[in-house]
């Protein structure tokens, strides 16, 4: 099974995420620049997500909607600089925080070795906070993962 | 094990707060020590209110404070802060979580 690594150093405002797939370039690059492709896996523990606008070209823009159970949504949106298999390059701002403006650059790099596709994200952020703030409500969520499968556990007992 | 979850929510509760953030990336070298009345210098907020802020950084645990004189002393609990970015992996699982629904979709004859 492959894995994805998340890379941080103290004090930098990077995060760097990579994964291999098992699949070709081609097809890795529809499934991050088509709609309806998009919406299957762009979710996490315990939401979905709407696709509400995905114009993957160069000078185009994208707005999701994540929806967890109880119906909170959670908005997340950005233009493309850049899009190509090779390297694309996009803005990420998640419409929650305090203060509007808190973007993130994000550069994505696609390379396919005997028919794997191996992908590189480097994110760099405007401030060390904004990094650490966007770790945390990961960490929020993962940990919301945790509790839901011990949710699951305890109901198994019941 | 609830006690760990609580020890846990209170940091990232502290760390969701862009001001207390803030704070603590003040206090993050170890040497740093500094008053509440020198950190309430930098806001523009009420003594009252970074007092308020620094009080939930300390039941955090995130920080220490200690009386010196007539001054309160804040400075880093550097334990807490390992323990927190041990919970980089959550932010990794998230991520695995999202990856292996995308693998799904590319397993798939799209």
């Amino acid at each position: 099974m492959n894995k994805a690594t998340v890379t941080t150093r103290p004090g930098e405002p990077f995060v760097v995420i990579e994964r291999d797939f098992d699949a070709p370039r081609d097809k890795v690059f529809r499934a991050f620049t088509e709609k309806e492709l998009v919406k299957r896996w762009w979710v996490g523990p315990g939401y979905e997500v709407s696709v509400e606008l995905l114009d993957a070209r160069d000078g185009g823009a994208w707005r999701f909607v994540q929806r967890d159970k109880d119906g909170k949504t959670f908005a997340f949106h950005g233009s493309f600089h850049r899009v190509s298999p090779e390297l694309t390059i996009q803005t990420f701002e998640f419409d929650g925080m305090p203060e509007p403006g808190h973007v993130s650059l994000d550069k994505m790099m696609l390379t396919e070795k005997d028919g794997k596709t191996h992908m590189r994200v480097e994110s760099v952020f405007m401030s060390v906070a904004d990094r650490d703030g966007m770790i945390a409500s990961g960490m929020e969520e993962g940990m919301q993962h945790t509790y839901n499968t011990l949710d699951d556990v305890l109901k198994e007992m019941a | 094990m609830v006690e760990q979850s609580a020890y846990l929510d209170g940091i990232f509760s502290s760390l969701a707060d862009p001001i207390r953030r803030d704070i603590l990336r003040r206090l993050i070298d170890r040497s740093a020590q500094y008053s509440i009345r020198q950190i309430a210098a930098q806001y523009r907020i009420s003594f009252a209110a970074v007092a308020k802020h620094v009080q939930v950084l300390e039941k955090a645990k995130l920080i220490v404070k200690e009386r010196r004189g007539k001054e309160q002393i804040v400075r880093i609990a550097p334990q807490t802060l390992a323990d927190a970015s041990n919970y980089l992996a959550q932010y990794e699982a998230l991520w695995n979580y999202r990856m292996d629904a995308l693998e799904n979709v590319l397993k798939e004859d799209i």
